[in-house]
């Protein structure tokens, strides 16, 4: 392997190079689909600035109770602060009004 | 006239206790069946089945049901299949069944159905094996729904159950990346090949509710982020006659 002068390897990313915002995304798209707290694949996730921005629908309360900590949990594991937004809202589970007719 | 109630992805979780029924009830005063259109479960566990069967064991009209994928991630499907049933809930995934309602025969074909995507824009059955399982899996449930319609022959009103999409109509809403994932026009093509009077499907939580098949049959996306509601109720008329164009597309060349 070959190195720089200051010991890097030539293309490698420094250290210090914080995740880049479209692998934030794709790696929180997956936690909050596999973490069973939320379990929703289609959830949309965005980074705008200083701030990551959760939106879509979830089946309950609890589960949207649990967007910020698992998100929180998984920016903690890639090393990226980020000030987490959640916008998702509860799916309206009530009776329906009225009927459709098909033709 | 029958009136049919539908729904899908519910995604029933051990949290769900005592939050979905209070929506299915009167659903007896309001139709005459009710179809479920899959991810009835969040992981796929018998136990989460088993909470979705319970919360509907008041609901008295017939209960039919497929699997989403959903229902398949723990691999448990025999087991999920059989919390279902024993509550009440009949599965029939790859496979139809007829009943009798508002006195007419009701004909509903199931199948989970599967990716593969739209005109202009499919994966096939193509190089790596694991493209060409991906691929032929949806083939083989097109071909298995096309023959359960063609099937039922002896009914009143013909449905299609399905989790994925036969129509890009109905996804409108989703983004366009993920549209191979998220349905198949093989799915519309066998529909229309056996003809029917309504396709009901779920799976696009981010879609739209109202569509039609190439040949002419009214589709509708029941996921329950689409319909905002417990359920939908559509009634189809009980004369027999199929939807214009359906059933004139000539049989799928596989």
């Amino acid at each position: 392997m070959t190195r720089g002068q200051d010991g890097t390897v030539p293309g490698a990313a420094p250290a210090a190079t914080p995740v880049p915002d479209e692998y934030v995304i794709g790696h929180i798209e997956e936690a909050l689909g596999q973490d069973g707290r939320v379990g929703e694949r289609g959830l949309h996730v965005e980074v705008r600035g200083t701030t990551l921005l959760v939106d879509g629908t979830v089946a309950n309360a609890a589960r949207k109770a649990a967007v910020v900590p698992v998100v929180e949990a998984a920016l903690g594991e890639l090393d990226r602060q980020l000030v987490v937004r959640d916008e998702t809202v509860v799916a309206n589970a009530a009776p329906p009004v009225g009927m459709e007719e098909v033709r | 006239m029958i009136r049919i109630a539908a729904v899908g992805d519910v995604h029933a979780g051990l949290d769900s206790q005592r939050q979905i029924a209070p929506g299915f009830e009167g659903i007896g005063e309001r139709a005459d069946v009710l179809l479920l259109a899959g991810d009835l479960t969040r992981c796929g566990t018998p136990e989460e089945a088993k909470v979705f069967a319970d919360e509907l064991a008041e609901v008295a009209i017939p209960k039919l049901a497929i699997l989403g994928n959903h229902d398949h991630h723990d691999e448990r499907v025999d087991e999920v299949i059989a919390a279902l049933t024993e509550g009440g809930i009949e599965v029939i995934d790859g496979t139809n069944k007829v009943l009798e309602v508002a006195g007419a025969r009701l004909g509903v074909a199931g199948a989970k159905g599967f990716g593969g995507g739209f005109a202009g824009a499919c994966g096939s059955a193509f190089g790596e094996p694991e493209m060409k399982a991906f691929a032929r899996h949806t083939m083989e449930l097109s071909d298995r729904l096309e023959d359960s319609l063609r099937d039922l022959d002896d009914v009143d009103v013909r449905v299609a159950l399905l989790h994925y999409s036969p129509i890009p109509e109905t996804l409108v809403g989703e983004r366009l990346e993920i549209y191979p994932f998220l349905g198949s026009y093989l799915l519309a093509e066998a529909v229309d090949a056996a003809g029917a009077h309504l396709v009901l499907h779920g799976h696009a939580h981010a879609g739209t509710e109202h569509g039609v098949t190439p040949g002419g049959v009214p589709v509708r996306n029941v996921a329950q982020p689409v319909i905002g509601a417990a359920y939908r109720v559509y009634t189809v008329a009980t004369d027999g006659s199929l939807p214009m164009h359906s059933a004139t597309v000539p049989p799928h060349p596989h």
